[in-house]
């Protein structure tokens, strides 16, 4: 009795006030995100075929189109900030409800050789997954490394958000929110539409950016650790993984060349070494007849794709798909010679 | 004891070396005036001084002091 | 393991809840453990570093303790009690010294001679400088027969490792806290919410005001030129932030200990109200400076060589200039070894000859200054004279900060130059806090510093004037306790910085 008065319930009370002041502020701080659509999707539906990478994936690939033309079930789960670790955990979630034929590994190798950020984008994944033992996993393998703040409390990389709160609670009180629709996710420029980010640039010119670049002096281990943890668990599970890169622009390509052909070089070893298909559509062999490389059309001069390309890259990918990859890596390996 | 009080007095004036047995713990003589008084010590009474005696049992009043001084005297 | 990662916060909670559950004779076997599981968890290499002078020191402190007893011939034993220890000195300050020094020697002979060798990559293990202090004073304590050796190797193990110093200090004594790690501890709660706020206390000064301070510092120092007018926010912005950083890690790393049972020395008191450079350094760093002035201050005033240049000093200059002089030669002395111990740079060793110069200096000018103070009638107790001797020393505490800092001997001077003549204090809101939002915020966290300031500016007068806040705080009810602790915990990540933009705790380098 005395042990009660004197710690348990203080400590229960000062837990109380921390759970409640920090579900207040997530709630008023943290805005909606398409990731918890998501999230929503991969709990209720069960897919076929599951696209994991970043965000370069997430303009590019229309998973209803992938969908139509291959007539198996899709879901585009590429996000930027999604690191191999950050998929892997993905794919765990999803084979909890049941288990993909096939997974589409979007490849973008600045994702390798950089460290993880520490802001909202980077944990967005983390904090919208629901409980469950891949979560827990997924805690013990992210959140123990980073700032006991950001694990404890998600709205600690959304202070700057603030000035938003009022339009954060209406949006969280309004139906959309609660049916788990994308309507707060229409923009004139963008839109989250048809399972994909959804670009209506018009065509402009484009400033060159700064951006990252392979660098094999600085691999990210991390990352390449994670990588090999999808392999192996897609091998035991019996999943077809083929591993993509998206189409950049013509002129980054030609203005970063070395670097570029650096990656090339050694991810197609990497994934030939594993006996993984790798289709880099930036490689001569892969080239599109129909898709217009110039930095004009692309909605940035890193290589996130507009949606008229995006239609063009997913038919195209969708054909791919369903030629099987060895026939893919046959037809290219014969344009090679 | 008379030279030693006198010693004393001249590296660190207005101390009660008399009734004081606080000299170190309160901070009376810091390392510079506790050194100057065993480079005057050793001299005066041509006694050899170790780091193993500098310690407070030994410095915190004038008593201790006479004391460390005629044990190191009879070695 | 960085302090602030939620795995510490696990391992901590871990770490004590078990240490009281577990019979109490197994409390000291459980504190090793968790350490090494600690110091492991940093790399298995490094892991033989901490080994290596952990056997080495034991062993020399067991061979000390036969010959003390066994060797009859006083002058063979102090040779041979000389030999062991001078060989175990040797063996771990160089290994201290080529970790840490090598590539400074490489440069610094490069320089000289226009060579261009190549650094080298070497490991640095967490908290060397730490360690092998604190193993090296057990090491003397037991060769002047201060303390008797431990002879349980296990328990020494944990002498050397325990977790909570290892990575910062403070720098321990074995006379003290040897008996208090070995100790049985039972549960005391009103012990263990003064730690714990105490804990939260160190990380509000690091999160809250260190990490907003340390944006302004690293604008500033990291392009001088750019922001020239700003030298003097940049050193009392630098002021605070090492303070509150390292203060800020000694409170959660004593608090931490404190879960334990058990109490570590204090290395700061409140070092800003000092009235000297000598009483700054007995209020800053305290366990670096007792433990210089108790293994290299006396004992190389204390030396033979040091007597004779103490007679030479006696006839050329004087009896007082005399005796004085050998004494600020070895506080010079020490005064480069603790500038040389902050880095292997030479700003750092200009940071410690300044320091020691001035002490020095007024050592040797004690007695004038006294005749001085006598003639004009001023009292030590005169409250002018007082605030006049604190803002005397903060001014020549904040010009040691500049060599500090900034990135070479070269730029200090120059930041220090355009400190006053390029004064300018509209750069301040051009400083960018946070990665993406500008220069939007700059004035809040400006103000969160200031106010955070303010606030252990009070505290710490109330506690330079002797107030019992611990006693305060005990008799407050409960309710008020829970959101005392909730409110702190809540302010950090409410007004703190990411440790993206600010980086772990400073001295967790070293």
């Amino acid at each position: 009795m005395r042990n009660f008065k004197k710690i348990i319930l203080p400590g229960l009370c000062m837990i109380l006030i921390l759970v409640v002041v920090n579900t207040v502020m997530n709630y008023a701080l943290i805005p909606y995100s398409y990731v918890r659509i998501m999230m929503h999707q991969i709990e209720t539906e069960e897919y076929d075929t599951v696209f994991l990478g970043t965000s370069h994936g997430l303009n590019g690939i229309s998973p209803k189109i992938v969908e139509r033309e291959t007539g198996r079930s899709c879901i585009n789960l590429c996000l930027g900030g999604e690191y191999p670790r950050d998929a892997y955990y993905l794919l765990r979630k999803v084979c909890e409800k049941s288990i993909p034929k096939r997974v589409v590994y979007e490849l973008d190798a600045c994702y390798w050789c950089t460290k993880e950020g520490q802001r909202g984008d980077f944990n967005r994944i983390y904090y919208e997954m629901p409980w469950s033992k891949a979560k827990l996993e997924y805690f013990a393998a992210k959140m123990l490394e980073l700032d006991f703040r950001a694990a404890l409390f998600p709205w600690f990389y959304y202070r700057g958000q603030f000035k938003e709160i009022k339009e954060t609670i209406a949006c969280k009180q309004s139906q959309d929110y609660k049916e788990y629709g994308s309507q707060a996710f229409q923009k004139p420029h963008q839109g989250f539409v048809d399972g994909f980010i959804k670009n209506n640039t018009a065509p402009s010119d484009k400033p060159e950016e700064e951006i990252e670049l392979w660098n094999e002096k600085q691999k990210n281990l991390d990352s390449f650790r994670y990588f090999e943890k999808l392999v192996s668990f897609c091998r035991k599970h019996n999943v077809e993984l083929v591993v993509i890169t998206t189409p950049v622009p013509q002129e980054t390509l030609e203005k970063h060349q070395k670097e570029y052909q650096q990656m090339n070089a050694y991810f197609s070893a990497y994934m030939r070494e594993r006996g993984i298909p790798y289709w880099n559509y930036n490689l001569p062999e892969y080239k599109m007849d129909d898709f217009d490389y110039s930095l004009r059309i692309f909605s940035d001069y890193e290589g996130h794709m507009n949606g008229d390309q995006a239609e063009i890259f997913s038919l195209r990918l969708s054909k791919d798909l369903n030629r099987g990859s060895y026939e893919v890596e046959e037809i290219h390996n014969r344009d090679d010679n | 004891m008379d030279k030693l009080l006198e010693i004393l007095e001249d590296i660190q004036p207005d101390a009660d070396y008399e009734n004081c047995e606080t000299l170190i713990d309160d901070g009376i003589l810091d390392s510079f005036a506790i050194l100057s008084i065993v480079s005057e010590l050793q001299d005066e009474f041509e006694i050899t001084i170790t780091p193993s005696q500098v310690i407070p049992e030994n410095f915190n009043s004038a008593k201790a002091l006479w004391a460390m001084v005629q044990r190191l005297k009879e070695d | 393991m960085s302090l602030i990662s939620m795995k510490f916060l696990l391992f901590v909670i871990v770490a004590a809840v078990g240490y009281y559950w577990i019979p109490k004779k197994y409390q000291w076997i459980w504190l090793l453990l968790f350490s090494y599981i600690y110091y492991v968890s940093g790399g298995l290499k490094v892991t033989c570093f901490l080994a290596f002078t952990t056997i080495t020191t034991w062993f020399a402190g067991m061979r000390l303790e036969v010959i003390t007893q066994a060797e009859q011939d006083k002058t063979k034993r102090k040779r041979r009690k000389k030999q062991i220890l001078v060989l175990t000195l040797l063996l771990n300050f160089g290994v201290l010294a080529v970790l840490k020094y090598t590539n400074f020697a490489i440069t610094t002979y490069n320089l000289i001679s226009g060579a261009s060798y190549r650094e080298l990559s070497l490991l640095l293990p967490l908290g060397i400088s730490f360690y092998t202090f604190q193993s090296m004073g057990y090491l003397l304590d037991v060769y002047w027969d201060r303390t008797k050796a431990e002879h349980n190797l296990f328990r020494f193990a944990l002498f050397v490792s325990f977790f909570p110093q290892i990575l910062q200090g403070p720098i321990g004594r074995f006379s003290r806290l040897g008996e208090q790690l070995y100790a049985s501890h039972r549960f005391d709660l009103q012990k263990a919410e003064r730690s714990l706020l105490r804990i939260l206390w160190g990380y509000f000064k690091k999160m809250v005001i260190a990490d907003n301070a340390v944006i302004f510092v690293n604008a500033i120092f990291g392009e001088p030129e750019r922001y020239s007018g700003l030298g003097i926010i940049a050193v009392l912005a630098y002021s605070i932030q090492l303070y509150c950083d390292f203060s800020g890690g000694m409170d959660v790393v004593i608090g931490i200990a404190g879960l334990f049972g058990i109490q570590m020395d204090e290395n700061f008191k409140r070092p800003y109200f000092a009235i000297s450079i000598t009483d700054f350094w007995h209020r800053w760093h305290i366990t670096l400076g007792t433990w210089m002035k108790d293994y290299v201050f006396y004992p190389v005033s204390l030396s033979g060589w040091m007597k004779h240049f103490s007679k030479f000093a006696k006839k050329v200059f004087g009896k007082q200039t005399g005796r004085t002089l050998p004494i600020c030669l070895a506080n010079l002395i020490v005064f480069l070894v603790v500038g040389i111990w902050h880095g292997a740079a030479w700003k750092f060793i200009v940071y410690g000859l300044y320091n020691g110069m001035i002490i020095a200096f007024s050592g040797l000018m004690a007695p004038r200054y006294r005749k001085w103070k006598q003639a004009l009638h001023i009292s030590d107790n005169n409250p002018g004279f007082h605030l006049f001797q604190i803002l005397r020393t903060f001014v020549l505490v904040n010009i040691s900060w500049f060599f500090d800092r900034a990135d070479d001997v070269g730029t200090a001077l120059r930041m220090m130059k355009y400190a006053v003549t390029r004064f300018d204090l509209s750069q301040l809101l051009t400083v960018q806090i946070g990665e993406a939002s500008g220069t939007a915020y700059t004035l809040i966290f400006l103000i969160v510093i200031v106010a955070g300031c303010l606030v252990v500016f009070l505290i710490s007068l109330l506690q330079e004037h002797g107030r019992d806040l611990d006693g305060f705080y005990d008799r407050q009810h409960w309710l008020v306790k829970c959101m005392l602790f909730a409110g702190l915990f809540l302010l950090l990540p409410a007004l703190g910085q990411p440790s993206g933009e600010a980086g772990g705790f400073i001295y967790a380098q070293f």
